[in-house]
């Protein structure tokens, strides 16, 4: 499998098809899209963190979901970015150059404030060490 | 940015903020006890809250098949990225 991908091509906030299927040498189906959120030096790992999208529904339900409408980074559907399925992936399996990229800042702030939430990165919990003595 | 309001608090409350900066130490000064604390209190009642709607997500068929879905789909790129040991 070739990807057209380069890593001088910013890659955080776009949408890409990522090929599922066991082996990265088997090409039919399993496609799927999937934001990338990590940041960008990252990629220079070959990996890449992304929030797979899906499409069999178009309003978000849970806490961590952020509707993505149609004709945005190349949507043809409204979907749901589900950021509670975070997760990173190789490089080596994103399919062709990226359908687009999410460029509304309120769209990328939503997206942040969902993965911050779930992380429990947004209020700082007295058991993940925001309790400091003086 | 940080705001600066009165609030009416009993003396007991008083004491304890500052008993808590100073005697334990829990923060730096009062003001950052009291965020501490109205952090702590506003992170419980959300995760309280989200418990619930999560433990609906547990029950909806739905939900089961998508993130079973997802888990599926991405079994053999997951054990790419998180080696056996």
């Amino acid at each position: 499998m070739a990807t057209s991908l380069t890593l001088a091509e910013a890659l955080r906030w776009a949408v890409v098809r990522v090929a599922l299927d066991p082996t990265l040498d088997h090409e039919q189906g399993g496609i799927r899209r999937a934001l990338v959120v990590s940041y960008e030096p990252f990629h220079r790992s070959g990996l890449a963190t992304v929030c797979p999208i899906s499409a069999a529904r178009t309003d978000p339900r849970y806490p961590g979901e952020v509707a993505i409408a149609a004709g945005v980074a190349g949507q043809s559907r409204d979907g749901v970015i589900l950021c509670q399925q975070l997760r990173t992936i190789s490089l080596g399996r994103v399919v062709g150059p990226p359908d687009g990229r999410v460029a509304d800042p309120a769209l990328r702030r939503a997206v942040r404030a969902a993965l911050a939430h779930h992380l429990g990165l947004d209020i700082p919990a007295v058991g993940d060490g925001a309790f400091v003595r003086a | 940015m940080r705001t600066k309001r009165t609030y009416n608090l009993p003396e007991r409350t008083v004491r304890t903020v500052r008993e808590l900066a100073a005697g334990y130490g829990v923060a730096a000064t009062q003001d950052a006890v009291i965020e501490l604390a109205v952090d702590e209190l506003a992170r419980r009642l959300r995760e309280d809250d989200e418990a619930a709607r999560w433990a609906e997500a547990a029950a909806d068929p739905a939900f089961g098949a998508e993130s079973t879905g997802v888990e599926e789909a991405f079994a053999a790129a997951d054990l790419e990225t998180w080696p056996r040991a």
